[in-house]
């Protein structure tokens, strides 16, 4: 529980004790989240910890039953889409980012679309394009290209720079390597370290310890609705990020990275010796 | 008819470099093999009588107003929908001009914008059928198909109502002799001033298909058309009011079908209880030739106007080489086929690796290509 005090400066984005019910479903249960400027906050859990209905809370998608949102110090109220827009905060999602039969520029302003006398301004579209994407060193063969000729890291860091286009405070981006290759996933990942040199917060969810490991500051874990801890990025190890996830030391990863593992390391974890004793044989 | 021109290189054998050539050209051209195809077949067979200005005027002023259907249609259809009623609501439509002219003997200039409205609140009624409601476009305006053609027999008590009303002095009067220039046959596109010698079909569907291009490829309504059809999920997360647009194309749909409800009409002299009847189909078969994909996202007014080009120059082709009707209508169909396989690029590509391997076996001792 490190992460949580270490900066001292006021977060632009804080969740204070959000909750969120669906009909029986208790989604999420008093959840505080702090990100502040140029901060890579990476959001982790299993599934159904509460992640996305964190995130949709935080966007817009949903509200949140109770609990408070502050932006820049101010409490607000985030009640659909636009208004986290108008804000600052950007949603990448996974899958929906990007309409295949347009082409970059078109994807790039899609929903705020540069006009000049009531006619689409294509030039002036496609010359900011270019700047945005030389900016972020992204190389793309052309801006005139539809998405679909695109390659899967290229086409994520497409809607990642096309959420920048509103000039947000705090960059959501929903597993945004997931299905990407090695090659794309390290483009990724360079463009979430260019987004924090930049001073964004940026909130990343993510399955993949070794991206989580590679470019968070922060760790913050979900489990079953609530905060399971905060880490920090790079003083933890992995087992402890997967402890807090999954709950417990011992469970199926523990168990496994124990027997694995030169017998010493296991022994250093008590409880985990402990269990592996006696579950033995599994 | 993006130039997906597959990348021939130019070594290996000769004979089959001209083969590469082909395909290749081919790809850039899909579009445009089917009208230049028709056009080729009529000049072969019907050179002078084919190619003579009344004759084509003829030919596109008889499907002109189904041509302005297509161009509804391809709205619809870029948005991923359908509208299976746009038979009915032309139908309607000039069932409304000619019980208005009948009737209440009102100028042409009151009837066209009436017989609009009229046509934009029944596609209204699909639009927001499929939106608010959640009904799949096919089922909604197939109910509305039935619906509108029921209002429109009711309406007309099952009685085709002409449209050649005549004065007390037996002669037209004025409003049915200005109503004729909607779509009466006889005047000519191509010669004469403007006003006296405008066929007003032709001219119709032309304006409606340069607006209807211009809208699309240069407003931003137009962009969020195209993104609607490709990723409606995104589109809406983009701020794209995805429920607005499909009710707009919807209702386009459905002022152009009231626009040419009155073309229909005049150019029938008379409005029929079951005018437009299967127009859907020849609309929805005009866009899938010029390119559209029912999936969504893809095409073009440009394509559909030349889809309907090839429709109609193909019924007037083989209606001057006396063929049968029987026989028109199963090449229309095949025609509709060979079209959409032609459209596919990933298919040209495929053809283009199936020559380029042809070309390596055949010649084994020339250059060693890996790829």
């Amino acid at each position: 529980m490190t992460g949580q005090a270490a900066r001292t400066d006021p977060p632009v984005l804080a969740l204070r004790g959000v909750s969120k019910r669906f009909g029986a479903v208790q989604a999420l249960t008093a959840v505080d989240l702090e990100v502040h400027a140029g901060e890579v906050v990476a959001l982790v859990g299993d599934n159904g910890a509460g992640k996305s209905t964190l995130v949709k809370a935080i966007s817009g998608v949903t509200t949140a039953d109770e609990g408070a949102i502050e932006f820049e110090g101010r409490p607000v109220h985030i009640g659909r889409p636009h208004d986290a827009q108008a804000l600052g905060i950007a949603t990448v999602y996974q899958d929906l980012a990007l309409a295949d039969n347009l082409d970059v520029v078109g994807n790039l302003f899609l929903g705020r679309e540069v006009r000049r006398f009531g006619v689409l301004d294509e030039v002036e579209m496609e010359r900011r394009s270019r700047e945005l994407l030389d900016t972020l060193s992204i190389k793309i063969p052309s801006v005139r290209i539809p998405v679909a000729s695109l390659s899967g890291g290229q086409r994520q860091t497409v809607a990642i720079s096309r959420s920048l286009l509103g000039d947000p405070k705090i960059v959501i981006l929903d597993e945004p390597t997931a299905a990407l290759g090695v090659e794309q996933t390290a483009q990724v990942l360079d463009l979430v370290e260019r987004l924090r040199d930049r001073g964004l917060g940026v909130i990343l969810i993510s399955h993949n310890m070794a991206d989580v490991r590679a470019v968070a500051d922060r760790v913050a874990v979900l489990r079953l609705g609530r905060n399971n801890g905060f880490f920090d990025g790079r003083g933890t190890s992995q087992e402890e990020i997967i402890s807090a996830i999954t709950g417990a030391t011992d469970n199926a990863v523990t168990r496994r990275a124990a027997r694995s593992a030169e017998p010493g390391a296991a022994d250093a974890d008590p409880v985990a010796a402990e269990t592996s004793g006696t579950e033995e044989g599994q | 008819m993006t130039g997906d021109a597959t990348t021939a290189t130019a070594e290996g054998p000769t004979r089959l470099v001209g083969w590469r050539r082909a395909v290749s050209l081919l790809g850039s051209l899909q579009g445009y093999i089917g009208l230049v195809l028709v056009l080729a077949f009529g000049i072969v067979t019907r050179g002078g009588t084919f190619l003579s200005q009344s004759n084509l005027t003829n030919a596109v002023g008889a499907f002109a107003s189904r041509g302005i259907l297509a161009v509804g249609e391809t709205l619809v259809i870029l948005t991923a929908g359908i509208d299976l009623s746009v038979g009915s609501m032309l139908g309607l439509a000039s069932m409304v001009s000619a019980m208005l002219l009948v009737n209440q003997n009102l100028p042409p200039w009151v009837i066209l914008p009436a017989c609009m409205l009229c046509g934009a609140v029944m596609g209204l009624a699909n639009g927001i059928g499929t939106t608010w409601l959640r009904i799949q476009p096919f089922v909604m305006t197939l109910a509305t198909l039935s619906v509108f053609r029921g209002i429109d027999r009711q309406l007309s008590d099952n009685v085709s109502v002409g449209t050649q009303v005549a004065g007390a002095d037996g002669k037209l009067t004025g409003n049915a002799d200005s109503f004729q220039l909607f779509g009466t046959p006889g005047h000519n596109l191509f010669t004469g001033v403007v006003g006296a010698g405008v066929y007003y079909p032709v001219l119709a569907f032309v304006v409606v298909c340069v607006v209807g291009q211009l809208a699309l490829s240069q407003t931003r309504f137009g962009r969020h058309v195209y993104a609607v059809g490709g990723n409606e999920a995104a589109a809406r997360l983009s701020g794209v009011n995805t429920d607005r647009v499909k009710i707009a194309v919807f209702t386009l749909c459905g002022l152009l079908a009231g626009f040419a409800g009155p073309i229909d009409a005049a150019y029938s002299a008379s409005a029929d209880p079951l005018a437009g009847t299967s127009y859907e189909l020849d609309a929805i078969a005009a866009a899938v030739i010029g390119g559209a994909s029912l999936a969504g996202g893809r095409g073009s007014i440009v394509g559909t106007f030349v889809g309907a080009l090839i429709l109609t120059l193909l019924d007037n082709v083989l209606g001057l080489n006396a063929v049968s009707d029987n026989l028109q209508l199963i090449i229309k169909g095949c025609i509709v086929v060979v079209a959409v396989v032609l459209q596919r690029p990933d298919l040209l590509r495929g053809a283009a690796d199936f020559v380029r391997r042809v070309a390596r076996r055949g010649a084994p001792a020339s250059t060693g290509r890996s790829s």
